[in-house]
């Protein structure tokens, strides 16, 4: 292989059984199919050495500051990198492949790291002297090999410690762990809509939650706020989102749904427990989004970044209060727009004057990364961080964001 | 660090006023729950809580409301939130409690001799 031209290495005619990159991508599977987690990234670097490169991975931290290398036996793999202040920050913001500017021998190809669109981290992938990286398709190919590390770096992530504590720069409190396990990933897209979420504080979470799921041409998307902190808080919204996830699976409506979580609760605690929460339900062809508002702030239509409608139909009381009350909201989406919902920790975050970080901050801030092209993702990172920039001391309460999007445009951004 | 809460109790005829101190919140809301989960055990007890001088108040303070409201509708008795501030009324109507427990917002006869 190493006297194929790269115009034969990208030719459809050329012999794919000796090729490289397949190759490479073969003995990564056997090597890979029943390694632990904590040798993952060992296995990454064998099959891909034939190739004359070597790849670190970093995974990003809950707060989502810092790529952290994944520690590999024998391998000199650095500390960690800020987001905000490096080329693979930049390139893990933008969702982008990135290399230093040409002229520069030996500089690494930073390529996103993602399990679908869930931003995980970012491979550096040093290619000096290889007889791969000249070649026309080293990009592509690169890319292609990422999307499946993206996978293999978020299955292996169940199996074991060693990649879930390469994210972590603290000891987890007992609900984190809880709701970690329990929420989908921050985000997902298909071709025509994106929801993404963040929660803090990331390492000692209470009583907020969300969840997503599509099904049948719908988006299913859920943000909760139990009452209480810590984890009390924390039970109770394992309890509301697993009946509800129980109710759906069934195929029950919002309606329905909501009950689900009134008859858990009711049955479960004896101290008036309850959760306020919005569930919505995006038809995904039509753009028509029906919705029950359960006592929650009513999350906001965001038109061209402005604020163009409230989800503050569809009431009931807090789920986990019996209320047979049976109204749904609904509202048809225009191309584009996107629903922002929150809880009160982010507007009711006060800062060193005891000032308020209010909704329309929040608005104002959402407006500007939105008008910036920043993706679902990257917009709530840095209204999460603004979030707790604004914040005297370490979070009082759980803030989470939850952003969807009705758009074909959108999931693009998201890939590499 | 959260106020300790203060509440006055003031039996009327066949009402009790309750009217609070200060904010409520979950980790100074405790007594004020314990005295008033204790007046809902009596049967048919009317609890009014005057809420004139609570500024603001978190999800404790509303689930504390809840868990006495579903005691003292056991009992065959009531509980009635009078007079509360701009901030802890949107609370009430944002969070939709204001259908399940009543509230009047100017309710100066309603304090048994008690109010300005």
């Amino acid at each position: 292989m190493s006297d194929s031209t790269p115009d034969d290495l990208a030719s459809p005619a050329h012999d794919r059984r000796a090729w490289p990159w397949r190759e490479a991508i073969v003995d990564l599977l056997a090597r890979t199919r029943l390694a632990h987690p904590d040798e993952l990234a060992a296995a990454i670097n064998a099959a891909v050495a034939p190739l004359g490169i070597d790849i670190t991975v970093y995974l990003i931290d809950h707060e989502q500051r810092l790529l952290h290398p994944v520690p590999e036996p024998g391998k000199d793999v650095g500390g960690p990198l800020p987001v905000d202040a490096t080329l693979a920050g930049r390139a893990f913001m933008a969702t982008a492949a990135l290399t230093a500017p040409a002229g520069q021998e030996e500089a690494p190809l930073w390529m996103p790291l993602v399990d679908g669109v869930e931003r995980l981290g970012i491979l550096r992938i040093d290619s000096a002297g290889s007889a791969v990286s000249d070649s026309a398709e080293f990009e592509s190919q690169c890319d292609m090999l990422a999307a499946l590390l993206g996978h293999l770096v978020a299955i292996k992530m169940e199996y074991g410690p060693h990649l879930a504590r390469t994210r972590r720069t603290r000891r987890m409190s007992v609900a984190s762990e809880l709701l970690w396990r329990l929420l989908p990933p921050l985000t997902f897209a298909d071709h025509r809509f994106t929801v993404s979420a963040i929660l803090e504080p990331c390492y000692t979470a209470g009583g907020d939650g969300y969840d997503y799921a599509v099904d049948d041409g719908t988006a299913f998307m859920v943000i909760c706020d139990t009452t209480g902190h810590g984890l009390r808080a924390g039970i109770g919204t394992a309890v509301a989102l697993s009946a509800m996830r129980t109710a759906r699976t069934d195929r029950e409506g919002l309606y329905m749904t909501a009950r689900a979580v009134d008859a858990a609760f009711t049955e479960q605690f004896t101290d008036a427990r309850f959760a306020t929460a919005v569930l919505m339900e995006l038809d995904l062809p039509t753009g028509r989004l029906r919705y029950v508002n359960a006592g929650h702030h009513p999350p906001i239509i965001l038109r061209d970044g402005k604020p163009a409608g409230r989800l503050d139909a569809g009431r009931r009381l807090p789920l986990g209060i019996d209320d047979a009350e049976l109204t749904v909201g609904e509202v048809m989406l225009q191309p584009g727009d996107r629903i922002l919902a929150y809880t009160d920790g982010v507007t009711e975050a006060r800062d060193t004057h005891g000032e308020l970080f209010g909704e329309e901050r929040l608005l104002d801030l959402a407006a500007r990364h939105t008008l910036a092209g920043q993706s679902a993702p990257e917009t709530l990172r840095r209204l999460s961080h603004a979030v707790l920039a604004h914040l005297d001391g370490p979070p009082p309460d759980d803030a989470t964001l939850l952003l969807a999007e009705w758009s074909t445009d959108t999931a693009a951004e998201l890939l590499p | 660090m959260t106020t300790p809460i203060t509440f006055d109790i003031n039996d009327g005829d066949g009402v009790t006023l309750v009217r609070v101190g200060e904010g409520i919140f979950t980790d100074n809301r405790d007594p004020l729950l314990t005295a008033l989960l204790h007046l809902a055990d009596t049967p048919g007890t009317g609890i009014v809580v005057d809420l004139s001088d609570v500024p603001l108040c978190d999800s404790g303070a509303l689930n504390m409301l809840v868990q006495v409201h579903q005691r003292v509708t056991a009992t065959g008795g009531s509980l009635r939130l009078i007079n509360p501030q701009p901030m802890v009324a949107n609370i009430l109507n944002v969070t939709n409690l204001d259908r399940l427990i009543p509230i009047d917002t100017d309710a100066s006869d309603d304090a048994e001799g008690n109010r300005k």
